[in-house]
C-alpha cells in the first residue's frame, strides 16, 4: 500500500461521487490525513478486542538498556520508522535479560520501588523512559520489548489495507469511527452513517 | 485545417459571399475563434478532446507555466506525471498545504502558485525537484494542429464571431 493508492481508494468511498473540483479538495484533505490515519488505525486496532488483528501491529523492538537507576530510554523505539505506540504501552510484553518472568507494568513510580521478591520485575513509564526494578533494586541490563507500533504504509499488512482506507475516509469525512467499525465487515455500516 | 478551408467553410456556414464577408475578416478571427473554442471545450464534459501533453523540466522545484505555449492550465483538469516513469504526481489545491500540510513522503506533490507549478519532492523538500514532468492539459490549438473532428466547431465559432449571431449550441464545440 502507498499513499496514492490509499487516497484513491478512500476517494471512491465518498458518496455522492464528488465533482472534479470537489475531487481536488478531497484529494488534498485525504493526503493531509494519510499520516494521522496511520496513528488512528493503530489506536483503533489496539483498543479493539480482536487479538489477531492486534498481533499484526505488534513487533519486537531492538533491546534498550537500563542504567544504574533502572531507567531505560525509549528514544530508539520511539523514533523508529514504525515507532512504539506509547499510548498502548500497557499491552507490551517486556522481559529483562536473565529474568524469565515477564515484567509487570505499574501505573506509578512509587509502587515499582516497593520491596519485592527477586525474579518478579516491575516497571513503569516515566515520560519517554522505562523505569525497571527487580527484587527491590534498580535493574541494570538489556530490556526487550515486544509491543504495539504505528505502521508505515509501505509495510502495512494486506489484511489492514481496507481498515486503513476506511479510517482515512472516516477522518476526512469527520466521522471518527469506533474501533469495531474499522473491521472490514462493517464497511457498509460506516458508509451508511456517512450518508 | 488550412486557411483556405476555413474561409470556404465559414462562407458556406454563414451563407455569405466573400464580398459580404471578406477573407481577411475570417482569417483575422481565426485566432480568437480557436481560443473561444478551446475555452468552450475546456468548460464542458468532453474537455479531454483538446488535451495534450506538455513536457518540461522544473527548475529548483518550480515550473514556469508561461513557458508552455498554448497551455490552458486548470488545476481541476490537468494531470501531472513524471515523464520518464509515468508515475502520477498528485495535485494539491494550494501551496500552503503543500508546504505545511504534513503530506506523506512516499510520492511527489505539486500545487499551482501564480504562473508556476511548485513541486514537493518525495523527501519533503520544496526546492529540489527537477525531473522532467508531463502536464496533460487543455490547449489552445493552432489551425494546423486542430483535430479534424473540431473543424466544424471552429467554423461555427468563427462564423458566430464574424456575424455576431449566436450559432446553435451543438455547432459551437460544446457537444463535441
Amino acid at each position: 500500500m502507498n499513499s496514492q493508492i490509499a487516497v484513491e481508494r478512500a476517494l471512491r468511498l465518498i458518496t455522492p461521487a464528488p465533482s472534479d473540483a470537489e475531487m481536488l479538495r478531497w484529494r488534498t484533505t485525504l493526503n493531509v490525513l494519510v499520516d494521522p490515519a496511520r496513528t488512528e488505525l493503530a489506536d483503533q486496532i489496539h483498543s479493539a478486542n480482536d487479538y489477531q488483528q492486534r498481533e499484526l501491529l505488534r513487533k519486537t523492538f531492538a533491546n534498550v538498556v537500563s542504567d544504574a537507576s533502572g531507567l531505560a530510554s525509549l528514544t530508539v523505539p520511539l523514533t523508529d520508522a514504525e515507532p512504539l505506540y506509547l499510548k498502548h504501552f500497557n499491552s507490551a510484553e517486556i522481559y529483562l535479560s536473565g529474568v524469565t518472568r515477564r515484567l509487570t507494568l505499574l501505573p506509578d513510580e512509587s509502587s515499582v520501588k516497593l520491596d519485592r521478591m527477586a525474579g518478579f520485575p516491575f516497571g513503569t513509564l516515566i515520560g519517554s523512559n522505562l523505569l525497571v526494578w527487580n527484587g527491590g533494586a534498580p535493574f541494570v541490563g538489556n530490556v526487550s520489548i515486544r509491543g504495539p507500533f504505528i505502521p508505515t504504509l509501505a509495510n502495512l499488512k494486506t489484511e489492514l489495507d481496507e481498515p486503513y482506507v476506511l479510517v482515512l475516509h472516516s477522518l476526512a469525512s469527520k466521522q471518527i469511527p469506533s474501533p469495531q467499525r474499522t473491521q472490514a465487515r462493517e464497511a457498509k455500516a460506516v458508509l451508511a452513517e456517512g450518508k | 485545417m488550412t486557411e483556405a478551408q476555413l474561409v470556404n467553410m465559414v462562407l458556406e456556414a454563414t451563407g455569405k459571399t466573400e464580398r459580404e464577408l471578406p477573407r481577411f475578416r475570417i482569417l483575422g478571427l481565426a485566432k480568437e475563434g480557436l481560443e473561444l473554442l478551446a475555452k468552450r471545450v475546456a468548460s464542458q464534459n468532453g474537455y479531454q478532446g483538446l488535451q495534450k501533453d506538455f513536457t518540461a523540466p522544473p527548475t529548483a522545484g518550480r515550473l514556469d507555466l508561461d513557458t508552455l505555449p498554448g497551455l490552458m492550465f486548470d488545476t481541476v483538469l490537468v494531470e501531472v506525471r513524471v515523464a520518464t516513469s509515468n508515475q502520477g504526481i498528485t495535485m494539491i489545491d494550494n501551496v500552503k498545504t503543500l508546504t505545511f500540510g504534513g503530506l506523506p513522503t512516499d510520492q511527489v506533490f505539486c500545487a499551482r502558485e501564480g504562473n508556476e507549478l511548485v513541486f514537493r519532492s518525495a523527501d519533503g523538500s520544496m526546492n529540489t525537484y527537477s525531473q522532467v514532468v508531463r502536464v496533460k492539459a487543455n490547449q489552445i490549438p493552432t489551425l494546423a494542429t486542430l483535430k479534424a473532428q473540431y473543424n466544424g466547431a471552429l467554423v461555427a465559432v468563427v462564423a458566430e464571431l464574424a456575424t455576431n449571431t449566436q450559432m446553435r449550441p451543438e455547432m459551437t464545440g460544446v457537444s463535441v
